[in-house]
Parts: C-alpha cells; sequence; structure tokens
C-alpha cells in the first residue's frame, strides 16, 4: 500500500481530531468540575456582596447545580459506560457509594451542628476537596489529588486570615481553579 | 518499516479507532455517540463496526438499558496494539520525508510503500 507523507498527515491530523472529539466525551467529570466551579464562584461572589441573601443565593446555587448534575450524569449514562465486571466498574460503584456517604454525613454535620455561613461555606469546601483527593487516589489522576490539596490549602488560609473577605477570597482559589482546570482538561489536545 | 495496516487507515475506521483508542481502558462507548462524535450515518457506522469486530479489533456489545436496546462497542488489546502501530508508521513515513528534506533530495511523488 502506497502512502504519500502528504496522506499521513492528513491521517494523523484526523486521528488528531477525533481524540480531541473523544476526549470531550469522555472528560464528563470536567463538565461536573465547570458546572460546579462557576456555581462556586457566582455563589461565593454573591454571597461577598449580598450576605443578608446567604440563604436564598445558595438555595438557587444548589438546586441549579443538582440539576445541572443530573442531566450530565443522564447525558453521560447515555454515551459510555464501564465494561459490566471490570476493575473500573467496581471503583465506579464503590466511588457512587462514598460521595453518597460522604455528603449524606456533610448534610447530617449542617444538621446537628449551629454553624455560621462561613463555617458552613469552608466545611463544603473541604468535604468537596476531600472528595477529590480519595477519588483522584482511587483513579490515579495526580490533578484531582493536587486540586483538592491546594484548594483547600488556600481555603483555609483565607478563613483564618482574612475572614472578612473570605467570600470573595473562595471564589478566587476555589471557585476560578475548578473552572481554570475544567478548561483545561476539555482543550487539552 | 512495519506495515501499513489496510483494515484501519480507511478513513472512517481510522477515526472510529482513533475515538476508541482514546477511552480510557475498560470502558465502552455507545453506537450512537461514536455515530454522533464522527457525523455518522447508522449504516456507514455499522458497517464500519462490524469490518473492525471481524478484525478482531473491537467488541460489539448489545443488550437493554431500561428496556431500550443499546449497543455498546470497546476496543480490544489487540485493536490497541494494531492502532499505535499503525499511527507508529504513519508518523515514520512522516519522519523519514522531513529528514529526506533536510538533506534536500526531497521527493514525495512516489509515496511510501509498506
Amino acid at each position: 500500500m502506497n502512502i504519500t507523507p502528504e496522506e499521513a498527515q492528513a491521517a494523523l491530523n484526523d486521528i488528531q481530531d477525533a481524540s480531541t472529539k473523544a476526549r470531550k466525551v469522555a472528560n464528563t467529570w470536567a463538565y461536573y468540575m465547570l458546572l460546579w466551579g462557576v456555581i462556586w464562584t457566582i455563589g461565593f461572589l454573591a454571597t461577598q456582596f449580598q450576605p443578608h441573601w446567604v440563604t436564598g443565593i445558595w438555595i438557587a446555587m444548589v438546586v441549579i447545580g443538582m440539576a445541572g448534575s443530573a442531566i450530565l450524569g443522564i447525558t453521560q449514562s447515555g454515551r459510555m459506560r464501564p465494561v459490566p465486571g471490570s476493575h473500573v466498574a467496581f471503583i465506579s460503584s464503590r466511588l457512587g457509594i462514598f460521595y453518597g456517604v460522604l455528603y449524606s454525613f456533610a448534610i447530617l454535620w449542617l444538621i446537628i451542628f449551629p454553624l455560621t455561613p462561613m463555617q458552613i461555606g469552608i466545611l463544603w469546601i473541604t468535604v468537596v476537596m476531600f472528595g477529590s483527593i480519595i477519588a483522584g487516589s482511587l483513579i490515579n489522576e495526580p490533578l484531582s489529588i493536587i486540586v483538592g490539596v491546594v484548594i483547600t490549602f488556600m481555603s483555609v488560609v483565607g478563613y483564618y486570615l482574612l475572614p472578612q473577605y473570605f467570600w470573595i477570597w473562595a471564589a478566587v482559589f476555589a471557585g476560578l481553579p475548578l473552572i481554570g482546570v475544567s478548561i483545561y482538561y476539555l482543550r487539552k489536545q | 518499516m512495519a506495515a501499513i495496516n489496510e483494515v484501519i487507515h480507511q478513513p472512517v475506521r481510522l477515526r472510529i479507532m482513533a475515538v476508541l483508542a482514546t477511552l480510557p481502558p475498560e470502558m465502552q462507548v455507545t453506537f450512537n455517540s461514536i455515530k454522533d462524535t464522527l457525523e455518522l450515518t447508522d449504516g456507514n457506522l455499522g458497517a464500519h463496526l462490524h469490518r473492525l469486530e471481524d478484525a478482531g479489533y473491537i467488541t460489539i456489545t448489545k443488550t437493554f438499558v431500561r428496556k431500550k436496546p443499546q449497543t455498546y462497542i470497546e476496543i480490544t488489546e489487540e485493536g490497541r496494539q494494531a492502532f499505535a502501530e499503525h499511527s507508529a508508521v504513519l508518523r515514520e513515513i512522516l519522519e523519514s520525508n522531513h529528514q529526506i528534506g533536510n538533506n534536500g533530495t526531497r521527493d514525495t511523488s512516489k509515496g511510501h510503500t509498506s
């Protein structure tokens, strides 16, 4: 079979193009990260400038986030799945259970303990980042671990050192990094 | 230089294999997802998938999800290996052409026979 360099280049371009499209399908978790990065950023900024509306702001943000996550989940299930009985399927099911338990306990703590809005904010950030670190360890994704550690560290720094600007700090060091990392993954060639 | 893989080199099959090889191991993708991603028709995609399945490069699983028929496609280890080798051959052709070009004796009209 004769292949000219031009044909080889065209074939490699086709591979590159198809791979980029496939990555966008496969990296559904990056869309979740983008969605919640946007919600966190908007919610934290709104809370900074309208602190009296904190409950209403976060009810709206969580409802939008849950609805968006449900749509992403339905879309994802129509696109791909782990091979039944495989190691990936086992890890996926365990991760689902882990996140369910983690968020249930976080909600339980919110009900049991009387927390200020800022304490609730740092609790949610650290709970979600705890999940990110554990998930990154299980699926062998170093960036997930790094994001979890850095955002936790920066959020705790802002919580103790700049409490009066905590929400804007959280928008910059917790919300925006999620948006940045997700866009990086979605644009990666 | 290894041979050009004539099963994979066909443009539609090349793009199908690129999509499947990009997915993480132990993941299956739906027929409709490949169809939408590569903007193919049902008939065209189906024919090329069967050609790849006959070659042992993919497996096709038909099942029901919430009482609706669903077709899942997965690349085999043999398919992953064949695609990697084919991509390497394409890159070798380009690199050898660059080397010839750098030596001032480039002639791309003849092509490379594998």
